[in-house]
C-alpha cells in the first residue's frame, strides 16, 4: 500500500463527540451484535475518565484532533487449504459464525478509553483461523501502517487455532518518522484450543511522535495448547501495551519473550500478566530492556496464580540495560498466589554497562562504538535470536543497531 | 623498522597506590621473554597497562612499539598495531557468540580508513576455514565457535579461548598473562603446542609469558626470563633462572634485593 493513497478518514474524534456515531455505523454493514458492541463501547468511551497510568506520559495526549483512518492492514500469506486469512471486514461478512465468540476478549481484558475507543471505531484487521489438525508452515504476514500526522487507526488481529493446529502470525507497526502525534489503538485476540500451538510475533517500530496504546490477550483455554509470544517496542513516542496470557487449559504453555529499547524520549511500557488458571500449567516470561538518552522502559508485569490453579510453574524475568545517565528504567515484577502446590520465581535486574566487557572486545580491536554495540546486542540476543522468520530478524537487529 | 616493545621507566597506579615503580624492559621482536614474580608484585598490571585498561594510571615512562608511543594509543589502536594480551581472568559477553566476535575482531584488523568495510572483510568461506584449522590446532570442539564468549566456560576452556582468538589475530607482539594456571596437564601440552606452532608459523613474533610456572617453559623455551617484584624487575638471566625459582622460591631474591626475606 502506498504511503501517499487517501485513505478513507471519519471527522476527528472530538467532532464525533457532537455529531455522534450513528452517521458512522449507518454506513457500514455487520452482524447486529457487532453494531450493539459498537455502541456499548462509544458510550463507554464517552462515560470513560483518561485512564491514569503513572509510568505512562500522557500529559499532552487528546483524543480529540485525531481522525480515525482506515485501509492500514496489509497481509501476505500464500494460501492453504483450509485455512483462512482475510481482512476483518470480509470475515465479518462471509465466517462471524467463527468469530462471535473470541473477537474483542482483548476488549474486556481491562477496559479503559483506548480499549473503548477501539471497540467503537475499528474496522481494519485481520482474522486468522486454522481448522482442527491443520499445521501452517508459512508465516502469516500482517504489516499495519499508521500513514501520517493526526490519524488514528484501530488494527485488530484475531486468531482462532483448532485443536491439533499450528501456526505463526506476525504483525508489524510500522510508519515514517512523524511531524505530529499519530495514534495506534491495537488489539489482539488470540484463542488456542487443545493441544494447538500458537508462534504469535508482535513488532512496533513506529517513527516518532506515534502513539501506541492498546491491549492484547491470549486465550490459552485449549488442553496441552502452547503459545510462544515474541514483542519487541522499538519506535514509536508512547506504548502502552496491557497483554495477557490466560493459561487456562489443563497443561498449557506459555513463552514470552520482549525486548524494549527506548531512547531518545520515548516512553515504552509493557504491562503483562501472565494468569495461571488451568492444573499443571506453565509459564516463562523473559523481558529485555535498553534504555539510552532521555527514555524511559518500563516493565510492569505480573505472575497471577489462581486458586486452584495447583502445580503450576512460573517464571518472570525482566533485565534492564542502562546506556545514558539520563536514561530511566522501571522493572516491577509482581507475584501473587492463590494456590499452594506451585513452583512460582519472578526477578529483574538493571544495571550499566560492564566496563570491563567493553574493555575486553577493544582489546581485540574493535573500535569503541562497535564494542559498545556487540555487549548491546549480545544483550538482547536471547530474545532476538529467536525470532524465527530471517528477514524479520534481520529488520529487528537493523532497527536496534541504529539505536544504540 | 624496530619491532622490540620497549618499555621505559614505566610507573603505573591503581586506585593512587603506586604499583608499578618503574619497569625497563625489551621485548624483542622474534623473541619469548618470561616473566615471574611473586603474587601481587605486578605483573598483570603490567599487562593490562600495554592493553591500555583504563583502570591503570601511567604517572611516568614510556612504551614504544612500532615507532608508536603506545602509551598514546586507545586499547583497539593498540590490538590493531598488533598488540595482543591473553587475560589471566577472561571476561564473559552473553549473547556474543565466539565465531560473530572473531570475525568481526578480524574485519577491524582488516579496515582501512575511508575503504567500505564490506570490501576490506574477510570472505565467509576463508573466515570458517581458518577458523576450523585453529579450532583443530587448539584441539577445540568446533561447537565452540557457537558458544558465547567465555559465557559458563571452565577455567581451562577460557584459557584456550584466548589462544585461539590469538590464533585467528596473528598478533606480532603477545603477553600471555598466566594463560597455563587453570589448565590440566593435557591441555597444557595442547595449548603451549599449539602456541609453538603459532610461533613457528610467525618467527618474527615476540612472546612476554607471564607465569608461576617452570613446567609451562619446559614446552616453551624461553630467550630471557625476568623476575618482577614489588613493582620492579629485580633480576634477569636465561632459562636456568626460572629452574633456580622453581627450586628455592623468591626468597633469596628478595634478600639479595632489599636485603631481608619476608
Ligand atoms: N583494580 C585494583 N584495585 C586495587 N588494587 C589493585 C587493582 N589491581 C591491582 N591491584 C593491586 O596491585 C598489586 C599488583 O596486582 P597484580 O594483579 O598486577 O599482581 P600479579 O603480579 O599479577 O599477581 P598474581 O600472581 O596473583 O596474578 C596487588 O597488590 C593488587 O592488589
Ligand atoms: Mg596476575
Amino acid at each position: 500500500m502506498p504511503a501517499n493513497q487517501e485513505l478513507p478518514q471519519l471527522p476527528a474524534v472530538g467532532e464525533l463527540l457532537t455529531s455522534g456515531l450513528d452517521k458512522v455505523l449507518a454506513g457500514r454493514t455487520e452482524p447486529a451484535w457487532l453494531t450493539d458492541n459498537r455502541r456499548n463501547a462509544w458510550k463507554a468511551f464517552q462515560a470513560m475518565e483518561m485512564p491514569f497510568w503513572r509510568r505512562t506520559n500522557l500529559r499532552q495526549f487528546s483524543f480529540d484532533l485525531f481522525r480515525p483512518t482506515f485501509g492500514i492492514a496489509e497481509i501476505r500469506f500464500t494460501g492453504q487449504e483450509g485455512v483462512i486469512v482475510r481482512d476483518m471486514q470480509s470475515a465479518l461478512r462471509e465466517r462471524p459464525d467463527l468469530m462471535d465468540d473470541a473477537l474483542g476478549v482483548s476488549l474486556d481484558a481491562r477496559p479503559n478509553k483506548f480499549t473503548a475507543l477501539h471497540g467503537a471505531l475499528w474496522q481494519d484487521g485481520v482474522f486468522v483461523y486454522v481448522p482442527k489438525n491443520v499445521v501452517v508452515e508459512e508465516p502469516i504476514r500482517i504489516v499495519y501502517r499508521l500513514p501520517e500526522a493526526g490519524a488514528a487507526i484501530f488494527p485488530h488481529t484475531l486468531v482462532v487455532a483448532e485443536p491439533n493446529s499450528s501456526v505463526t502470525v506476525v504483525e508489524e507497526f510500522v510508519s515514517d518518522d512523524l511531524s505530529d502525534p499519530a495514534l495506534c489503538i491495537p488489539a489482539a485476540d488470540i484463542i488456542v484450543n487443545d493441544n494447538a500451538e500458537v508462534r504469535f510475533l508482535s513488532v512496533q517500530s513506529f517513527g516518532r511522535n506515534a502513539f501506541h496504546i492498546g491491549s492484547q490477550f491470549v486465550s490459552m483455554r485449549g488442553k496441552d495448547s502452547r503459545i510462544w509470544w515474541l514483542t519487541a517496542a522499538l519506535g514509536g513516542r508512547v506504548q502502552h501495551l496491557e497483554m495477557e496470557i490466560y493459561l487456562g487449559g489443563n497443561g498449557s504453555h506459555a513463552d514470552w519473550l520482549g525486548v524494549n529499547y527506548a531512547n531518545e524520549q520515548q516512553n515504552l511500557v509493557y504491562a503483562p500478566i501472565i494468569r495461571h488458571v488451568g492444573l499443571h500449567t506453565e509459564g516463562s516470561v523473559n523481558f529485555r530492556s535498553v534504555v539510552d538518552d532521555e527514555g524511559y522502559a518500563v516493565f510492569d508485569g505480573l505472575i497471577k496464580i489462581e486458586k486452584g490453579a495447583q502445580g503450576t510453574n512460573s517464571d518472570l524475568r525482566d533485565n534492564a540495560l542502562h546506556l545514558g545517565p539520563k536514561a530511566r528504567s522501571d522493572s516491577i515484577p509482581g507475584l501473587e498466589i492463590d494456590a499452594n502446590d506451585v513452583k512460582a520465581g519472578h526477578g529483574s535486574t538493571s544495571g550499566p554497562i560492564d566496563p570491563e566487557q567493553v574493555f575486553y572486545l577493544r582489546s581485540r580491536g574493535l573500535p569503541e562504538a562497535e564494542a559498545l554495540r556487540m555487549v548491546v546486542m549480545g544483550f538482547i540476543s536471547e530474545v532476538v535470536d529467536q525470532i524465527p522468520v530471517e528477514d524479520l530478524h534481520d529488520r529487528v537487529v537493523d532497527l536496534i543497531a541504529a539505536k544504540i | 623498522m624496530n619491532n622490540d616493545l620497549v618499555i621505559k621507566n614505566l610507573h603505573v597506579e591503581v586506585d593512587g597506590q603506586e604499583i608499578l615503580k618503574g619497569i625497563d624492559l625489551t621485548v624483542e621482536q622474534g623473541k619469548i621473554h618470561a616473566i615471574m614474580g611473586p603474587n601481587g608484585s605486578g605483573k598483570s598490571t603490567l599487562a593490562y597497562t600495554l592493553a591500555g585498561h583504563p583502570r591503570y594510571e601511567v604517572t611516568e615512562g614510556e612504551v614504544w612499539y612500532k615507532g608508536q608511543n603506545v602509551l598514546d594509543l586507545e586499547p583497539d589502536e593498540r590490538a590493531r598495531l598488533g598488540l595482543f594480551l591473553a587475560f589471566q581472568y577472561p571476561v564473559a559477553v552473553a549473547g556474543v557468540s565466539v565465531a560473530n566476535f572473531l570475525r568481526a575482531a578480524i574485519n577491524a584488523h582488516r579496515a582501512e580508513e575511508g575503504v567500505d568495510p564490506r570490501k576490506t572483510a574477510i570472505p565467509v568461506a576463508e573466515f570458517r576455514k581458518k577458523l576450523r584449522e585453529r579450532l583443530q590446532l587448539l584441539n577445540m570442539d568446533e561447537s565452540f565457535a557457537r558458544r558465547y564468549l567465555n559465557e559458563g566456560f571452565s577455567g581451562g576452556e577460557k584459557k584456550r579461548l584466548e589462544i585461539l582468538q590469538m590464533a585467528m589475530l596473528e598478533p606480532s607482539m603477545a603477553v600471555m598473562d598466566e594463560t597455563d594456571s587453570g589448565l590440566d596437564i593435557d591441555a597444557l601440552r595442547i595449548v603451549a603446542n599449539g602456541i609453538n606452532s603459532i610461533k613457528e608459523q610467525r618467527p618474527e613474533m615476540g612472546i612476554l609469558l607471564i607465569t608461576h610456572y617452570q613446567r609451562l617453559l619446559n614446552y616453551i623455551k624461553p630467550d630471557v626470563v625476568h623476575v618482577l617484584m614489588d613493582g620492579r624487575i629485580v633480576r634477569e638471566g636465561g632459562p636456568e633462572l626460572a629452574l633456580e625459582l622453581e627450586e628455592k622460591g623468591y626468597d633469596w631474591i628478595r634478600e639479595e634485593v632489599i636485603g631481608h626475606a619476608s
